[in-house]
């Protein structure tokens, strides 16, 4: 087994490094043979994962384990040449489970069809794990001698107002664009910094001429050293950052890619077609991650873009299969999102506007 | 100066006296030119659509994501034509006044060249829906075997395969979705087409999970991975349809 130096390790793996670990960990130890003939069951040859999902792993022995850090979730474990935990979500609630990329979803979880709370993980292959149900969520990594788990929290937003906040008012009065003024108007107003910032970042990422002739006065102006300066200051601004707010707007922004990620990956599910109320979820979460693009903008023009560059692959890789769930021809008719999708026809959500 | 280079350096915040930056903007606007010019439109919306792009890149479009992706001077060009493609479509559209569906009534379907967008030497849409359907080809003949033997289960991989199957004759109008319902579950209606759905989304997401895989593994150069990741777009716009859906639901209402 392949495993991971620390758990903030594991949390790079999963693409999730925004997530916070909690203070309580704990150390689970692979079931013994005792254990495993005490449970009437004897060793089980090292199948495969997919055969033993065959049998709905009945012949598999499982000892149950307990620690705080699981928080409400049950787990059981089985023996080290498997290397497979069961974990049960309380109550009715859902278990979604987060893997690192490449791995096929299918031969590394199974959850039984008739239990959506259960999931078996092949912890041999994916050596780390999210697990999650309602509020409680684990951080399951494999160890040389068993499974480690930590408690994660969910991220919040959480940003310091900065030294140096964005005039977004200000240049959101000189902005001609009559759409976009009216899209930052709301955010100007936040005692919240994180919209300002987002704000500052659609002013310089979203403006657009509204046909060929004026955007022909556009370049000339840049050509000339007169660009708009409501497209101009926000970038500006981001540059002559301090290095502590840069590395406060950064570290803000990772905590919100691992939060989008797994929102993203919560609805995708749950979007179809005949789903009431997909698109506005969809909508929500595009939206969320065109706030993140703006910030990536000025971050870029701060050249500290890096990490957040990183945290987006996550998101992006949950995004594009959210994007092959959203029902085609359904049109959200988004002009921001018509409006990301024309800077960046790669854009994953701007493709449902 | 090469494209990437200039790219990268694009800014609406360049004063006259900078030099290098006038460059730049200069390379890359000569460069959309150029790109335009091979786009087969009537010539005032190939001018209009390379100003906009232009000006869409020069005011945040080279600092997005896709944008910043790109590490040669192949993947900018194919960016700026995907860009390009979109915007001189858009166009056409808007002074045509087609609903969409009027461009899918051709041998082939017109998204496919999508695929193709960042294909080198490619000048025409002829040319571009060839290279298209040799990628597509490709795609079927290695990409989609080679993903179904990573199924352990015998059966489980030939569910993918027939999966795959129903969703590319979707894609290619070769069948129709009530067909495929029936195929599949033989039964009809909404909830027999949603489950319908979910398995062609496990499966067109095992294929890019697959990809992402081989690309992470060093197996698919980073263009092959964004063209193949193109082939299961196509597969997922042309195969999965609101409008056949809703038209499932009312039929069951009826």
């Amino acid at each position: 087994m392949t495993q991971t130096q620390t758990p903030h390790d594991a949390l790079a793996l999963l693409g999730l490094p925004g997530l916070a670990l909690s203070d309580e960990a704990a150390r689970l130890q692979w079931a013994t043979s005792t254990q495993s003939q005490a449970l009437g069951k004897g060793d089980v040859a090292a199948l495969a994962f997919s055969a033993l999902a065959a049998t709905g792993f009945v012949d598999v022995p499982f000892t149950a384990v307990s620690h705080g850090a699981l928080g409400r979730l049950d787990a059981a474990i089985s023996a080290p040449a498997l290397g497979i935990v069961r974990i049960s979500a309380p109550g009715d609630l859902d278990l979604r489970v987060h893997l690192p990329a490449g791995l096929p979803h299918d031969e590394v979880r199974f959850v039984p069809d008739e239990d959506g709370g259960t999931a078996y993980l092949d912890l041999a292959r994916a050596t780390a794990v999210v697990v999650r149900a309602g509020l409680d969520a684990v951080l399951l990594r494999t160890t040389a001698d068993g499974v480690s788990v930590h408690g994660v929290t969910p991220p919040e937003a959480c940003l310091s107002p900065l030294q140096v906040m964005p005039s977004v008012a200000t240049w959101a009065g000189a902005c001609r664009d009559g759409w976009l003024a009216e899209q930052v108007a709301p955010l100007v107003s936040s005692d919240d910094p994180w919209p300002q910032v987002v704000a500052a970042g659609m002013l310089a990422r979203l403006a657009m001429p509204a046909d060929a002739s004026e955007a022909r006065a556009w370049l000339a102006a840049a050509r000339a050293g007169t660009a708009d300066a409501s497209m101009i200051e926000p970038r500006r601004w981001a540059a002559s950052l301090p290095a502590d707010d840069r590395a406060a707007l950064s570290r803000q922004a990772v905590v919100e890619c691992a939060a989008l990620c797994l929102d993203i990956e919560d609805v995708e599910d749950a979007v179809h077609a005949s789903s009431p109320g997909w698109d506005d979820e969809v909508r929500t979460l595009a939206h969320r991650r065109d706030d993140l693009e703006a910030v990536l903008l000025l971050l870029d023009a701060a050249g500290d873009a890096a990490d957040l560059r990183q945290a987006l692959v996550a998101v992006d890789r949950a995004g594009f299969l959210l994007g092959l769930a959203v029902p085609t021809g359904a049109g959200l008719q988004d002009e921001r999102l018509r409006r990301a999708g024309v800077k960046d026809p790669d854009a994953w959500w701007a493709l449902a506007a | 100066m090469t494209l990437l280079e200039a790219f990268r350096r694009l800014s609406p915040d360049c004063p006259p006296e900078d030099f290098a930056g006038q460059d730049a903007l200069a390379f890359v606007q000569d460069e959309v030119n150029m790109l335009a010019r091979r786009l087969t439109f009537e010539e005032s919306i190939r001018e209009d659509a390379a100003t906009e792009v232009t000006v869409h890149m020069l005011f945040g479009g080279s600092r997005t994501t896709g944008a910043l992706e790109c590490d040669s001077d192949k993947r900018v060009r194919g960016f700026l034509r995907r860009a390009l493609s979109n915007k001189a479509i858009e166009l056409w559209r808007a002074r045509r006044a087609l609903a969409e569906d009027t461009i899918d009534d051709a041998d082939h379907p017109i998204e496919l060249v999508d695929i193709a967008l960042s294909a080198e030497d490619v000048l025409t849409e002829p040319d571009l829906m060839r290279e298209a359907l040799a990628i597509e080809q490709r795609f079927m003949d290695v990409l989609v075997p080679a993903c179904a033997e990573t199924f352990t289960q015998v059966r489980a991989r030939q569910d993918f395969l027939t999966v795959v199957t129903q969703i590319r004759a979707l894609a290619f109008k070769a069948t129709t979705i009530d067909e495929v319902v029936l195929e599949s579950t033989g039964r009809t209606g909404a909830t027999a087409e949603a489950a319908v759905h979910q398995r062609h989304h496990r499966a067109r997401v095992r294929l890019v999970e697959f990809i992402a895989n081989e690309s992470g593994a060093g197996r698919l150069s980073a263009e092959q991975a964004e063209q193949f990741r193109g082939c299961v777009s196509f597969l997922h716009r042309r195969a999965s349809s609101a409008k056949e859906a809703a038209r499932a639901a009312q039929r069951d209402q009826r």
